[in-house]
């Protein structure tokens, strides 16, 4: 398959279970002060790399924190916040059971389902959660859908973003996984696979 | 009892600016909005010192987003916060999302029209009345009233606009008046209401 891009591929900023190391998946938490400045500097980095010109597509995932920094961006790039499409297919991994947990508790809780996962972390989902396996199953057909449109914002989630990239540049589940989640800058996706980072 | 209410609105939303009604329903902080924010946890940090203080919030998603910067700006932990479900904004119930408050005249001149005769007991279909609202809010103020010290409590425009009302026993009318701005909070003391302005950066 033809991509074209370039896709602008954004996290979210800091949120306050960011900051205290917990899971968040499909719960939510606001922005911090630093988030909120760091969703500020990404939409003038943007605005740098864009130009004068006018993203195609904004989409954003519909979970708070990334509607949140969707806002912010998109007024400081001038986009209409009214035209950001939001996406489930967009939402971050779920981790089921372990969503709004940190690392302690978890070990406590759910030492088991841990440790079994940690094998195979690609294919195994959390308790009532999903695996990068299944996230990537519902968020290829919307990366069918760009890869011919150029000039695309995304606004959504760390493991999600990590899947994006992943799919983008041909990579294996392992390198994927390996993969960063930056909230102090962007990911621009190029043809030819390619992708290149933007820092704020 | 020696009590001090910070009155705080959230931020400037994304429909707040298109000038849809929000309600119960939610959109987040534009940009101006975080800066409002921003402001007003710089001016209240000023005020409050370092004085110990209690902080309540409406669970709205704006009003989490209002509530988690000024924590920052006040250095309050905002595992602290106590979110109050009786500080959520008014409903309109089946109008939550609205458009304008133009289209409401034009697509419900019937309704509208109720609401002229007594705004204070009208209410969208399954919304509530600002009678209502007052009534879940009362006894929210009676609590805090009767606790010492600061108190920090982030809201909405019209939960705002009733809460000072009771607390300088206004009439309907006179509520109706009061101002819900974004720019500006308000300070409860003593029996009096003081507008605090602040200046974005």
């Amino acid at each position: 398959m033809k991509k074209l891009g370039p896709i602008y591929l954004i996290r979210h900023g800091e949120t306050v279970w960011n900051r205290a190391s917990r899971l968040q998946g499909h719960k939510d938490t606001p922005l911090t002060m630093k988030g909120v400045k760091q969703a500020q500097a990404l939409g003038f980095a943007l605005k740098d790399v864009l130009k004068n010109k006018t993203p195609s597509f904004f989409y954003s995932s519909p979970i708070g924190r990334a509607k949140q920094t969707a806002a912010i961006i998109s007024d400081i790039i001038d986009f209409d916040v009214e035209r950001i499409e939001y996406k489930s297919s967009l939402k971050e991994i779920t981790f089921g059971d372990w969503d709004g947990l940190n690392m302690q508790e978890i070990l406590t809780q759910y030492k088991t389902s841990w440790e079994k996962r940690k094998t195979d972390k690609w294919n195994t989902s959390p308790p009532n959660g999903e695996s990068f396996q299944e996230a990537k199953k519902r968020v290829t057909h919307l990366l069918d859908e760009i890869a011919n449109q150029q000039d695309v914002v995304i606004v959504a989630h760390g493991s999600l973003n990590k899947i994006i990239r992943g799919c983008w540049c041909n990579l294996s589940e392992a390198e994927t996984l390996s993969l960063d989640e930056p909230q102090d800058g962007f990911y621009c996706l190029v043809n030819e696979n390619r992708e290149y980072f933007v820092s704020v | 009892m020696k009590n001090t209410i910070f009155l705080i609105r959230h931020g400037q939303t994304t429909w707040n600016r298109a000038g849809r009604l929000q309600g119960q329903a939610d959109s987040p902080l534009t940009l101006l909005g975080t800066q409002q924010v921003e402001a007003i946890g710089k001016k209240l940090k000023e005020l409050i010192e370092t004085k110990k203080h209690c902080f309540w919030s409406s669970p709205l998603g704006r009003t989490k987003q209002t509530t988690s910067i000024i924590c920052d700006q006040i250095n309050f932990n905002y595992d602290d916060v106590v979110f109050d479900e009786r500080l959520v904004e008014i409903t309109l119930g089946d109008r939550d999302g609205y458009k304008s408050w133009k289209a409401l005249f034009e697509d419900f001149p019937e309704d509208m029209a109720r609401r002229e005769k007594d705004p204070w007991n009208f209410c969208h279909p399954n919304g509530e009345s600002s009678q209502m609202v007052s009534e879940r809010v009362q006894p929210f103020m009676e609590k805090i009233m009767n606790l010492e010290g600061i108190h920090v409590v982030v809201t909405h425009g019209v939960v705002s606009k009733i809460f000072r009302g009771m607390y300088l026993n206004l009439s309907p009318e006179e509520i109706f008046n009061l101002d819900r701005p974004q720019d500006a909070f308000h300070r409860l003391q003593n029996g009096a209401v003081e507008k605090i302005e602040v200046s974005l950066g």
